[in-house]
């Protein structure tokens, strides 16, 4: 048996299928304005890399800021629930996960695989990748290397505001300073790891604790975060790939609690077509 | 790699308001001091005079966790705090002072009631009640009672009525009033009684009363002074001699000090010597300041010649109270009743002949811009003080409609300096120096007397 | 008048709230708007004033409010202002503000600084339940008498105000009846169903808020198939909800609400006045001390423990006889008297075991999706 999750998030979108025991094929690219009613295609994608056909995938869950209204999944799942799966599939002593994505930052407190709770930053691009980008762009950067520069600093520049419009501004102050870049994205790293202990701190920070999302590629962010919390902190091999791995975990959960003439009628009315965003007036909720 | 260090503080024009920090870290060290010798103390919110004396009138020393916060956001060692207390789930929204209160009460209770090290100040030893207080904003009791959280002591929240224009003109109205607030102040002393075994000593309150008048008298008549013009003294002044009126009224020294702070002043005004010099435009600024950045007020003055004549109604001694009042009036907590209730309504028959209400935080200012012939007003909105907030806006719209004075608006905080942004203030500043000069014609041609 | 009953004729209540103060002031009656769940509609009533409860708007963008209050305070009391600025409360022939917390009371005293009705009236709310708070407010209560029947153009009786508060002693008993049908599994009523009813009787006269009532319980007691079975029973705590939006939202993403402790909910109607031989005395303890709002602070009572249970006590039962497996803390952002209670009432439902789920909202329906997988997450986490 084979089961997909997607996890269509708003700036990448992550597709893992599995059979019964691993993972099989993946697939990490842009959601962009364009790609992103394509979520189809990028399944269809990932399971011609291992020459597999969609009708042969027997349960797809979606998950992400995507997830509503994805015509060919059989189920939605919030995102904080399919990374709490995907992170303790990989690391099963895992109690804290720390997810900073392009959009927004989560904190999950696992308890013997199950979610014990969770809190999530709204809003504000503050604490969030979003901040990076934005850092990254100011300073004329790549957004992946500007954690690697910033380890180069042995004196961290003082940034005191983590609202993303001021700290652009104090940027400018201290280049302006004559501070060099490493010391200011250094100081950056600081704020924002500050910032997310800060939140994340809220449900109690534990023992092993894993990082995932985009944040978690960033060594300057997971260094300052580190020093804050006191010990080393886990990440996946591909720590973008945890929600949607979680999502394809479920989903082999679900498809075992139904008989297989279910699963074939489940099957049979499923539609392969492209991802409708938020239709309010929507009512079907597989989830639920 | 020199970073050019700038300065936050700012340096203040009078002599006696250099000296005034003294009185801040003074009541910390004795509360502290009286912890070590076992005596009570508390921790209590500027309650406008009303609990405040009459505690330290039955031996019990305070200290107050908002003059900490001010405190430890101009030295700027609040964000920790902040952040401590926003780790435990207190909204990022709620007052900055009370951030940093629950921040550090957090912290002294997990470090077993021993003041940390690091704390800004000394910090503040652990108190045997918290006297919380309802004039002006929900924060003064709300914030308290979430501080017994960490500390298993108990709570007193003293009333404060909140008055209406119209209301504050009903037959008997006010005496309903007073009428409660004695009553509340009453029960006070009963459960200072009954937490210490101590009784009150009513001729120490009454003394103690009577050094409060004087002092703000004196503070007062400051006030008066600084409507000439060159201003004598201005904002960054008043926020350092405020301490001792707002907190120490009752204490000789601060009487002692304050008549210095008239005759500096005075003299002064006597013979013509501004506060800044070159003074070109006068200001308001409403309401509370950034502590954390005060120096750029200075830069206002050297580049533009901005006094700021007068500001923050909230934290001024009110005139002395009417000689009618006072007659006859020989129940101390009456006179205290009287002297608070009056404080916050004094400016009542400006707001009823602006038909408009709110008194507090709004009716001062339509007054003093006459007074203090003001050019326009700095509007300070606070993300995290709301009451010192709610009414700018309805502030600045009467300050145009019924006098044409001009304001000016730049967002920031109290002690969260990370919401403050000094490059917009002063170019907001500059853009507004031409707006001035646009309304003091306007107001020249509509007959205005400033 | 109208054949719509029960919770059809709620929904459409619920459409226009004002619309039926709009009708019965074109028949000659007074209204009287008022904020909040502290001025007494008992006093209003017997002056012959309909009572209505000014409310906000989700879906109203705010754009008048902006010149007159900052962005910093309470957005349902924005709103509040801004619809009031665009014109929706002209026809008030009273305005009752209140100083339920800071964010009414300043909006109480602008909207009386720019908007003017015949009758407005300040009504000063102590902060606390002490003995000379209650004598305070009963004194604040006849003077708003005093101001009301200034303008009623009848004159006021104590045998009329006693009459009110049977009337409306029978509406609290029959939202609270209401109410106990949400304790069965699945609950009769949904979350949306319960806050239109909730909202239409503060905007009608109480009769025909109490018909409606007795329509409603008698309709949803037969129904057959009610909102259902979803993965959570929860509490909602917080200020308030006026928008089916949100509920509709939180009850999308599987999660059932059987019972609030919301200003537009049970904490407006929960408790009877007494029946006291001197009206205003019974008025004053109900909505002073009796209405649990953490706006009225209680004296420090005892341990830790002992002072929790008696601020908190009510939650514990409630959250028992509604047999809820979960706890929503609705608060509007910049809600200051619930957000400084936040860590002690979510430690208290944690201790017994009931997971809490915290939101700061915005009050706009445009900034209600990016909630959705909050919901989500949490009705898995607690199904």
């Amino acid at each position: 048996m084979f089961f997909a999750g997607i996890d269509i998030g708003s700036t990448i979108t992550k597709v893992v299928v599995r059979n019964e025991k691993e993972i099989i094929s993946t697939l990490i690219r842009p959601t962009g304005a364009e790609h992103r009613r394509m979520a189809h295609e990028a399944v269809l994608e990932t399971l011609q890399k291992v020459n597999l056909g969609f009708e042969e995938v027997d349960y797809i869950i979606a998950t992400g800021y995507g997830r509503i209204n994805v015509p060919f999944a059989d189920a939605q799942i919030s995102e904080i629930t399919c990374h709490m799966r995907g992170v303790n599939w990989i690391f099963p002593g895992v109690k804290t996960i720390i997810d900073v994505g392009g959009q927004d930052c989560k904190g999950i407190k696992v308890e013997n695989g199950k979610m014990k709770n969770f809190i999530m930053n709204d809003k504000c691009a503050a604490g969030t990748g979003r901040f990076l980008e934005i850092i990254a762009d100011t300073l004329g950067l790549a957004l992946e290397d500007i954690g690697e520069i910033s380890l180069r600093s042995k004196k961290p520049a003082e940034i005191s505001k983590t609202c993303t419009i001021f700290a652009e501004q104090e940027i400018l102050l201290r280049l302006s300073e004559g501070c060099a870049i490493e010391d200011i994205l250094a100081g950056l790293h600081k704020a924002l790891a500050n910032r997310i202990y800060t939140m994340v701190g809220k449900i109690k920070i534990e023992k092993e604790v894993v990082l995932t999302g985009g944040g978690a590629k960033n060594q300057g962010l997971r260094k300052w975060l580190e020093e804050k919390i006191g010990y080393p902190v886990l990440v996946a091999e591909e720590p973008l790939l945890t929600g949607a791995l979680g999502a394809a975990v479920l989903a082999q959960e679900k498809a075992g609690k139904m008989s297989d003439q279910d699963l074939a009628e489940m099957k049979k009315n499923r539609k392969l077509e492209a991802v409708t965003f938020f239709k309010e007036d929507s009512t079907s909720n597989p989830g639920a | 790699m020199e970073q050019k260090k700038k300065k936050t503080s700012s340096a203040k024009t009078l002599q006696t308001a250099r000296e005034a920090g003294n009185f801040g870290k003074r009541i910390l060290a004795s509360a502290r001091l009286a912890a070590e010798e076992g005596k009570p103390v508390a921790w209590s919110m500027v309650d406008w005079w009303l609990g405040g004396t009459i505690a330290k009138a039955i031996g019990i020393e305070l200290c107050y966790p908002e003059n900490y916060g001010a405190f430890c956001a101009a030295v700027r060692k609040a964000e920790p705090f902040l952040d401590y207390a926003e780790n435990d789930g207190v909204p990022n929204t709620t007052c900055g002072y009370a951030r940093n209160g629950i921040g550090y009460t957090r912290r002294l209770k997990e470090n077993n009631f021993i003041i940390p090290e690091d704390a800004p100040g000394g910090g503040m030893p652990k108190p045997l009640f918290l006297l919380g207080c309802g004039a002006v904003c929900d924060a003064r009791y709300k914030w308290f009672q979430s501080m017994g959280r960490y500390m298993d002591v108990p709570v007193w929240t003293l009333e404060f009525p909140q008055t209406g224009v119209a209301e504050f003109f009903m037959p008997g109205y006010k005496e309903e009033n007073i009428k409660f607030m004695v009553r509340e102040l009453r029960s006070f002393v009963e459960f200072l009684e009954k937490l210490t075994g101590r009784k009150m000593d009513w001729d120490n309150l009454s003394e103690r009363l009577d050094t409060t008048f004087k002092t703000h008298e004196l503070a007062h008549k400051v006030d008066l002074l600084r409507k000439s013009v060159p201003s004598p003294a201005v904002n960054t002044d008043f926020w350092a001699i405020m301490i001792p009126h707002l907190y120490l009224p009752d204490d000789k020294e601060a009487l002692a000090f304050y008549q210095r702070v008239y005759e500096e002043v005075k003299y002064k005004v006597d013979n013509k010597i501004g506060a800044i010099p070159n003074e070109k435009y006068r200001m308001a600024f409403a309401e509370l300041p950034p502590w954390h950045t005060l120096g750029i007020f200075d830069e206002f003055a050297a580049k533009h010649g901005i006094a700021f004549a007068i500001e923050s109604w909230n934290y001024h001694a009110p005139s002395p109270l009417p000689e009618s009042e006072r007659e006859g009036v020989n129940d101390p907590l009456e006179l205290i009743a009287r002297y608070s209730f009056h404080k916050f309504n004094e400016y009542t028959p400006t707001a009823q002949l602006n038909c408009m209400d709110p008194t507090i935080f709004t009716a001062p200012y339509l007054k003093w811009v006459e007074d203090y012939r003001i050019d326009g007003l700095f509007c300070h909105p606070l993300l995290s003080c709301r009451p010192a907030t709610y009414t700018l806006m309805h502030l600045r719209n009467l300050l145009m409609e019924k006098c044409k004075v001009p304001s000016v608006v730049v967002e920031g905080d109290i002690v969260d300096l990370r919401v403050f942004n000094e490059e917009e203030a002063h170019v907001k500043i500059e853009a507004f120096i031409e707006t001035m000069d646009h309304y003091r014609e306007i107001r020249k041609k509509e007959g205005f007397e400033w | 008048m109208n054949e719509l009953k029960g919770l059809a004729r709620a929904a459409q209540i619920y459409l226009d709230p004002q619309q039926r103060a709009r009708e019965l002031k074109a028949e000659g009656k007074k209204i009287a708007g008022y904020l909040c769940c502290y001025p007494p509609v008992e006093i209003m009533t017997a002056l012959g004033y309909v009572p209505i409860r000014i409310l906000g708007d989700m879906n109203e963008p705010i754009t008048e409010a902006d010149a007159y209050l900052p962005t910093v305070m309470c957005a349902f009391y924005r709103s509040i202002l801004d619809v009031a600025m665009k014109g929706r409360y002209d026809f008030l022939d009273a305005f009752i503000g209140a100083h339920a917390c800071d964010g009414a009371e300043r909006v109480s005293y602008i909207w009386r600084s720019y908007l003017k009705s015949p009758c407005s009236f300040y009504l000063d709310v102590p902060h606390s339940n002490h003995a000379a708070a209650i004598d305070f407010f009963k004194v604040q209560l006849n003077y708003l008498k005093d101001e009301l029947e200034k303008t009623s153009g009848c004159n006021f009786s104590q045998e009329a105000l006693r009459e009110a508060v049977k009337l409306y002693n029978k509406q609290r008993s029959l939202v609270r009846s209401l109410y106990k049908l949400n304790r069965q599994d699945p609950p009769l009523v949904s979350g949306s169903e319960m806050l239109q009813v909730m909202v239409s009787i503060m905007c009608i006269p109480a009769e025909e808020g109490n018909s409606l009532l007795e329509e409603v319980i008698e309709e949803v007691s037969n129904r057959s198939a009610g909102p259902g079975q979803k993965k959570g029973r929860i509490l909602i705590w917080g200020s308030l909800i006026d928008n089916i939006a949100m509920t509709k939202l939180i009850e999308d993403c599987g999660l059932n609400i059987v019972i609030d402790d919301t200003a537009i909910g049970t904490r407006s109607f929960w408790v009877d006045v007494d029946e006291t031989s001197d009206p205003f005395e019974g008025l004053a303890v109900r909505y002073l001390d009796k209405i649990v709002c953490p706006r009225t602070f209680r004296d420090t009572k005892g341990t830790r423990s002992e002072d929790l249970d008696n601020r908190f006590k009510y939650l514990k039962i409630m959250a028992k006889e509604w047999n809820v497996n979960g706890v929503y803390f609705n608060i509007i952002r910049n809600c200051d008297i619930h957000g400084y209670e936040i860590p002690e009432v979510r430690d208290y439902f944690e201790d017994i075991g009931i997971p809490v789920l915290v939101i700061e909202q915005d009050y706009s329906t445009t900034a209600l999706e990016p909630l959705r997988t909050r919901f989500q997450a949490f009705a898995e986490n607690i199904g």
